[in-house]
């Protein structure tokens, strides 16, 4: 099945203060399912996720060249300038593309309150809808249940896993079109990864998803799509999960850090 | 061998640490045994009716009150004046200034940090002096110019306590902001600065302190013994810390010095109820803010 694509990655180049970290990637990521991105530790995983919504710039020394073109409702957009049309503006790009981080980042406030802070910020939602709102993002991620009789306690007081996953329901009150999420489940137990690899699958029906995975079993259980990224930062080779089983993964994946060598220039 | 010296270590870190709250317990012992028999209606307001001394509508030439109110009065107008350039300036420092302006901007603050008291009242005292020879000739010192003084020597307090309260803030949460699409100005009014309410507070209580206890600054910009209560921010006002320097300098008899002593106890309540006001405002804010329980 033939699907439009969701993110396509032009000769990309990400460096922090001169050191490159990935180099003329080319990339084209389908439109729905889970793409999941897998490589050594240190290969430039996070940085390329981050590429997506232009989160690199947050930090010091960091320079990047070539494009990333998004196609989202209304059609193509591109994230950084020199394009043949204007960037996303940063607010628009951040709100429409979720992110969520390897450890769980609960803001130091109430349940209801990190819910809260970025509607009320980023997507301007009115105080009336905010209620309405945030019930809906929780019950997607299972969570209302869970915590609707303790929105007003501190967040910090949920467990790891209840955490992720109000990260996870905060970027979606954004009513993202794609989301991005660098090993959400590094952090959790073994209960608690697979509470979110199963609220993964069922968000993907909604969700075109992005994700780099710091397990192969894991990824070989979620992935449509997957993404062999060698060390050396150049473009991951993608492959269909069909017919893998860890063993063959684990050596595609010593395969192409071989690979990597052929870097031009 | 090593195992005596460890004994020595761990009898020396433990008697510095007696130290602290015996002197605590000494001082405070010896200045309530001293100022408390003397304490009551009677000093504060030297029989006036406690009512009408403090709606001001019989005047208080005998009794504490007027430097009571006084003091109250001073802090609160300092705290008033400071907070929101320092808390604003240690904002802009945590979260938007250059590494360059940072670097500029801190060593300023250092610098006024370092400034005597006596120095921060010279230049307010000097500043009136430039007033009246040139726009204002009726200029005068005053509560407004003693707590414009006393505002800028507790500024640099402010301002650090802010920045490092905000700087605290782990970065990774700034990041989890920004990538939720919160510029840097939301992170830092909406995330980092409700973070860092109680570090903020702290600096609040440490000002309060400084600019009850601090004589050197009103002494040159409108602090008198005899004022009564203010009636105006222009006029002249009484303090406790300098009626305490005052009676200390000027004692006849012993009861003139018990006086004194009741003058320390009442600073230390002013004091107390001040920052006890901080707290509880903190509080009620931070459990707003953090969630109940
Ligand atoms: N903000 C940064 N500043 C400097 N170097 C960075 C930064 N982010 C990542 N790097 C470097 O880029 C390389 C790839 O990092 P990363 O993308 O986090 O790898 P992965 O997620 O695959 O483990 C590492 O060598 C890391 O040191
Ligand atoms: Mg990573």
């Amino acid at each position: 099945m033939e699907q439009m694509p969701a993110v396509a990655v032009r000769r990309l180049s990400v460096s922090f203060f001169g050191r490159a970290v990935i180099r003329d990637v080319e990339l084209s990521l389908p439109g729905g399912g889970i793409s999941v991105l897998v490589g050594r530790s240190g290969c430039g995983k996070t940085t390329l996720l981050r590429a997506l919504n232009r989160l690199n710039g947050e930090f010091p020394g960091c320079r990047t060249t070539g494009q990333v073109e998004l196609f989202l409702r209304g059609g193509r957009h591109v994230v950084y300038p020199g394009g043949d049309q204007p960037p996303l503006e940063l607010r628009e790009l951040r709100r429409r593309v979720g992110m969520v981080f390897q450890t769980p980042q609960v803001f130091p406030t109430s349940v209801y309150r990190n819910m809260a802070l970025p509607l009320q910020t980023v997507a301007d939602c009115p105080g009336t809808e905010l209620d309405g709102r945030i019930e809906a993002a929780l019950r997607q991620v299972d969570l209302w249940r869970e915590v609707h009789d303790r929105l007003q306690t501190p967040a910090e007081r949920l467990s790891g896993g209840q955490q992720q996953r109000l990260c996870l329901a905060r970027a979606l009150t954004l009513e993202p079109e794609l989301l991005l999420l660098d090993e959400p489940t590094a952090s959790l137990d073994v209960h608690a990864a697979r509470h979110v690899e199963e609220l993964l699958l069922r968000l993907v029906e909604h969700y075109p998803i992005v994700m780099v995975s710091h397990s192969l079993s894991q990824s070989l259980r979620l992935a449509s799509t997957l993404l062999i990224m060698g060390t050396g930062g150049t473009s991951p080779r993608a492959c269909t999960p069909e017919g893998l089983d860890e063993r063959t993964l684990e050596a595609l994946l010593q395969e192409t850090k071989e690979d990597a060598p052929c870097v031009t220039r | 061998m090593r195992d005596a010296g460890f004994r020595c270590f761990q009898a020396a870190a433990r008697l510095s640490a007696v130290l602290v709250p015996a002197f605590v317990f000494i001082l405070l012992g010896y200045l309530l045994w001293r100022g408390l028999p003397v304490l009551g209606t009677k000093l504060l307001f030297a029989g006036v009716p406690p009512l009408d001394a403090v709606s001001g509508r019989v005047p208080v030439w005998d009794g504490l009150w007027p430097a009571c109110a006084g003091t109250f009065r001073l802090v609160l107008l300092t705290v008033a004046l400071a907070l929101f350039p320092g808390v604003g300036c240690g904002l802009y420092l945590a979260g938007l200034a250059t590494p360059r302006q940072k670097h500029v901007f801190g060593a300023a603050v250092d610098m006024l940090a370092g400034m005597p008291s006596i120095v921060m009242g010279l230049f307010g005292f000097m500043l009136i002096l430039f007033l009246r020879r040139t726009f204002f000739p009726g200029a005068n010192t005053g509560l407004l110019l003693a707590a414009s003084c006393l505002a800028l020597l507790v500024l640099p307090v402010l301002i650090v306590s802010t920045r490092e309260a905000v700087e605290s803030v782990p970065e990774t949460l700034k990041l989890a902001a920004a990538a939720l699409g919160m510029s840097r100005v939301q992170t830092l009014l909406r995330l980092c600065l409700p973070a860092a309410a109680p570090g903020i507070s702290g600096g609040v209580v440490l000002a309060v302190g400084r600019a009850a206890e601090d004589t050197a600054v009103i002494l040159f910009t409108g602090v008198v013994a005899d004022a009564g209560l203010a009636a105006g921010l222009l006029d002249k006002f009484e303090a406790l810390s300098f009626e305490i320097f005052y009676i200390s300098a000027q004692y006849q008899d012993q009861e003139e010095l018990l006086r004194g002593f009741g003058a320390a106890v009442f600073l230390l309540l002013v004091s107390c109820v001040l920052l006890l006001a901080a707290r509880v405002l903190e509080r009620a804010f931070h459990r707003r803010w953090q969630g109940k329980r």
